[in-house]
């Protein structure tokens, strides 16, 4: 691959990376200096990528690792790690026809319950379509803790679902 | 398997990320267990709704210069044409760049607005810069818009404008619209934003208007080439 099919390339993935980064920084303006920095890196790193195919998970790891750096000059301190229960313990049953009438607003909410690594790492895959070994590659975690976090975040969704729902039942039989 | 390890396996197994052994022994529990065929069902429809939501955002103009720029940037291989070409673009947008990034950081007083706006206007307008949606279609022109802007976006009838399209902009970082109208042979800009802004009556600048409402949440700001009685009844009969 030369310079100009590197270029080529790349610059396909720019809307894709606008979302990602919008996602990561949940801010327009952040988003914006994100997606150049992490086009400006790739553009100086390009000749360690040999792959074509590798490219677009390869930019969203820049994406992620830019971001990363970014946050961590600027609040140098560690993230508090909360230790969460385990969604899957406890599953309610949540019909597949009630979460097939989400709408993008009822899912933004749900997913705002998630940590920020399930959360992620759950929208790399259905969202942007990464197999688990990609995805292991974009945050820099085994494939195993992909496995964990994605099925947990399933959980979680469907346990919001479920109280959720739970929540409108109890309301409508005590008015 | 028992059911609560089964729930470890099923969404591996919705993704087609388990390995044979474990999708066949899946299969199987599937096949006589109600309850984790129900789980399964609702984490594949979960995938999909998820799939549904807007995975590629049009970055601004601006970004997207510089990040074509990058291209050409150390290439010894363009021609002089395509450098010039691209020189040029990028410094146009580094103005639309450097005007937002100014409104990035305090937000301005009502007149530095009007005049931000106003010039924005110039060197937006469809004349001079595509529209990123053209239509003049109501529908057409909000549908651009959602997902693009964090409000459930408008394309207003302005009585006796002609609805030309519109891009996307941003009005103290946040994502807005910017609508394009025609009348009286002027094109007007009509911005829209949810931003609390001090945005009533009207101001002039750089031989254009600008007059402000507010609509509900929403602030509308028309600006054009027309007196500024004519730009406030237009947003004063304009219907959502
Ligand atoms: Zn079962």
């Amino acid at each position: 691959m030369n310079r100009d099919e590197f270029a080529e390339l790349a610059v396909s993935y720019l809307d894709e990376l606008t979302a990602f980064a919008l996602r990561l920084t949940s801010n327009a303006a952040d988003a914006d200096d994100l997606v150049q920095m992490a086009f400006e890196r790739a553009f100086r790193a390009w000749s360690t990528l040999r792959e074509p195919g590798a490219c677009r998970t390869w930019l969203f790891r820049i994406a992620r690792n830019a971001f990363l750096n970014e946050r961590r000059a600027r609040n140098a301190r560690p993230e508090l790690q909360l230790v969460e229960f385990d969604p899957l313990r406890d599953l309610p049953v949540v019909p597949a026809e009630a979460v097939e009438r989400l709408d993008a607003r009822a899912l933004e909410e749900a997913l705002s319950t998630l940590a920020a690594e399930q959360r992620e790492t759950l929208l790399l895959s259905d969202l942007w379509g990464f197999t688990y070994d990609e995805i292991a590659e974009i945050t820099g975690v085994p494939t195993g803790t992909v496995r964990s976090r994605i099925a947990r975040a399933r959980g979680r969704i469907i346990a919001h679902l479920g109280e959720a729902s739970e929540g409108r039942r109890r309301r409508r039989r005590s008015p | 398997m028992t059911c609560a390890q089964m729930r470890e396996q099923l969404s591996a197994w919705v993704d087609g990320e388990l390995p044979h052994d474990l999708t066949a022994a899946v299969d199987s529990h599937l096949a006589s267990c109600v309850s984790c065929r129900t789980h399964a069902r609702s984490m594949r429809a979960l995938k999909h709704v998820i799939a549904q939501l807007p995975s590629r955002e049009a970055p601004p103009g601006a970004v997207r210069a510089r990040v074509e720029g990058l291209r050409f940037r150390s290439g010894r291989t363009r021609v002089a044409r395509a450098v010039a070409w691209l020189a040029s673009a990028v410094a146009a947008a580094a103005l639309v760049w450097a005007a937002v990034q100014m409104r990035d950081r305090v937000p301005p007083s009502s007149h530095e607005l009007a005049e931000e706006l106003v010039a924005d206007h110039l060197r937006s307008v469809p004349e001079v810069m595509p529209a990123e949606v053209t239509s003049q279609n109501p529908d057409d022109v909000r549908r651009f818009f959602a997902e693009r802007v964090p409000f459930r976006p408008v394309a207003p009838v302005l009585p006796g404008a002609r609805l030309l399209g519109g891009r996307l902009c941003r009005i103290n970082g946040t994502r807005s619209q910017l609508l394009f109208y025609e009348t009286h042979g002027q094109t007007l800009s009509l911005f829209i934003s949810p931003a609390p802004l001090d945005t009533e009556g009207c101001e002039a600048a750089r031989g254009n208007h600008i007059c402000g409402r507010m609509v509900g949440r929403l602030a509308l700001m028309l600006v054009g080439n027309l007196p500024s009685e004519t730009l406030q009844q237009l947003l004063a009969d304009a219907a959502l």
